[in-house]
């Protein structure tokens, strides 16, 4: 089952890869035969998909961002045939609808919807349900030795309603716990099968938003330093699987071939003097600080219930090694955490708006991995840790 | 001291219930009733997603009325009054609906809203409902 996942996640991310390095849609013959290997690889799990799909099909489209971002790109993707000088992302007029956003699920939906024929309101959803397929494939695969079943079914059930209404946050969270718990799953087993999986998780992450590439940032840059600090000796096994991350992050090189050749101009203008001069106005009035900690902090409450299992499993968890890549992985929760917090303070929106339009959406992966790490703190298999 | 792996499950069952984006309740009454409804009548539950239409309901019935306008006028381009701009969902959906034809803010052929004054130069040349359109100089 996981060999099936990993075979899934190749399958979208090489089908994303091809029509950004071709610069055009594929053909309805190539979409239907990786949309039936796929319906193959998940027909185990069609009990499970089908209420989901049924679910996600209850409403067409009607999500601000999913209307005005991802799925308007998608549509512009399908009328122009591809990813090309006529797709328009450079127009000006359209500046607001941040064109320079990764394109896995536009390029996806325009795809599939190349394959129906025709576009509407509900069937570009399918490339949503698609996205979930190898996370249930994957999910289905830890789920037969995991005893903290609970925990991954939630990583996995709890950002659907997110995923549902077409924004990326959700699915970002979900690969961004599968990240964790595959290197975890590598860590363990020394299998390349578990690398890959790690490198394919970070890989749709990528392709999903721009919130993707700082978490792949923040997840490689605490593995890397988990590896060199615990067993150096395995940055040889990362170095021979280097070919792994070259079908997860080609689509990264190639959008931004792509951008450079457009001149997409980014939306993180912000990142400037006058975002460093919002971080000091908003430091020095105290209440924002609070307001961004209680909206972050406060807005699922889930995060303070996973931080207090987390003490106490901690606490119980005798295994020294445990209770370090717990800690390794509650790292990564923690700084993108932090990155979130400097984005609020840096935004040149009101903050009061932008806080309360996307805060409970954006923190979504920290609540993924803060649950993955409960869930390698609860792991008894210690025998394997090395 | 053994950790309380039964204990920490069911406590982390609590959590599962608090992480749910949405009631929980909510989600699985729906996921329950939409999917009780496909089995019963598969046709009829799947009927509104197919179709060049399907879901159009969603799009401001302004778009889509700019967007069947400039198409039967056969434009290359158009431009919307300060009225229209004026509400972002309505600016962003007309855009997003008349796509691939671009704004233009030197477009001869712009749209107001009823009631709404036309500029200087402009003469009123077609009309539905919720939309004029207006040839300007």
């Amino acid at each position: 089952v996981r060999g099936a996942g990993t075979l899934a996640a190749s399958l979208l991310i090489l089908n994303y890869t091809i029509t950004l390095f071709t610069g055009s849609l594929l053909s309805r013959g190539f979409i239907f035969s990786i949309l039936a290997l796929l319906l193959l690889l998940a027909s185990p799990l069609f009990p499970v998909l089908i209420p989901i799909g049924v679910f996600f099909f209850r409403e067409p489209l009607n999500a601000w961002d999913a209307r005005s971002i991802w799925f308007f790109h998608s549509r512009m993707i399908y009328l122009s045939d591809g990813v090309n000088a006529q797709t328009g992302f450079n127009d000006p007029s359209i500046a607001w609808s941040h064109p320079d956003y990764p394109t896995l699920v536009p390029s996806l939906a325009a795809q599939l919807m190349k394959a129906v024929g025709y576009w509407n309101e509900y069937l570009p959803k399918l490339s949503l349900l698609l996205l979930l397929v190898p996370a249930f494939l994957w999910l289905a695969s830890l789920l037969q030795k995991k005893k903290e079943t609970v925990l991954l079914v939630a990583m996995v059930l709890g950002p659907l309603a997110n995923v549902e209404t077409g924004l990326m946050d959700g699915l970002l969270a979900i690969y961004a716990g599968f990240s964790l718990i595959w290197f975890h799953q590598w860590w363990q087993s020394r299998r390349t099968l578990d690398l890959a999986n790690v490198y394919l998780s970070l890989g749709i992450c990528l392709g999903l938003k721009n919130e993707g590439t700082v978490f792949v940032g923040i997840a490689l840059f605490c593995m890397a330093a988990w590896i060199l600090i615990n067993h150096g000796s395995r940055l040889k096994v990362v170095t021979r699987s280097l070919w792994i991350p070259a079908l997860g992050f080609v689509h990264l090189l190639i959008w931004h071939h792509y951008k450079s050749n457009l001149q997409i101009e980014s939306d993180l203008h912000f990142l400037n003097s006058v975002g460093f001069q919002h971080v000091k106005e908003r430091l020095f009035e105290g209440i924002s600080l609070k307001h961004i900690s209680n909206e972050l902090l406060f807005s699922k409450r889930g995060i303070v219930g996973l931080l207090v299992f987390f003490g106490v499993a901690f606490f119980f968890q005798k295994s020294r090694q445990v209770r370090r890549l717990a800690l390794m992985s509650i790292s990564v929760s923690f700084l993108y955490f932090c990155v979130l917090f400097a984005v609020y303070l840096m935004t040149p929106y009101d903050l009061n708006w932008h806080l309360q339009t996307s805060a409970t959406r954006t923190i979504l992966p920290v609540l993924s991995t803060l649950t993955i790490s409960l869930v390698i703190l609860l792991n008894d298999d210690q025998s394997k840790m090395c | 001291v053994k950790l309380p792996k039964h204990l920490l499950a069911w406590l982390s069952l609590v959590v599962v219930f608090v992480f749910l984006d949405k009631p929980p309740r909510e989600i699985l009454k729906n996921v329950s009733i939409f999917t009780f409804r496909f089995y019963q009548e598969p046709s009829v539950a799947s009927a509104k997603w197919f179709g060049p239409s399907a879901g159009g309901e969603v799009i401001p019935s302004i778009s889509i009325q700019i967007r069947d306008l400039s198409l039967s006028h056969h434009f290359e381009n158009y431009d919307l009054s300060q009225k229209i701009r004026s509400d972002p969902w309505i600016f962003q959906q007309t855009l997003a609906t008349a796509w691939p034809l671009k704004l233009r803010n030197d477009s001869p052929d712009r749209f107001f809203a009823p009631k709404e004054a036309l500029m200087p130069g402009c003469i009123q040349v077609d009309q539905k409902s919720e939309v004029i359109l207006a040839k300007c100089q």
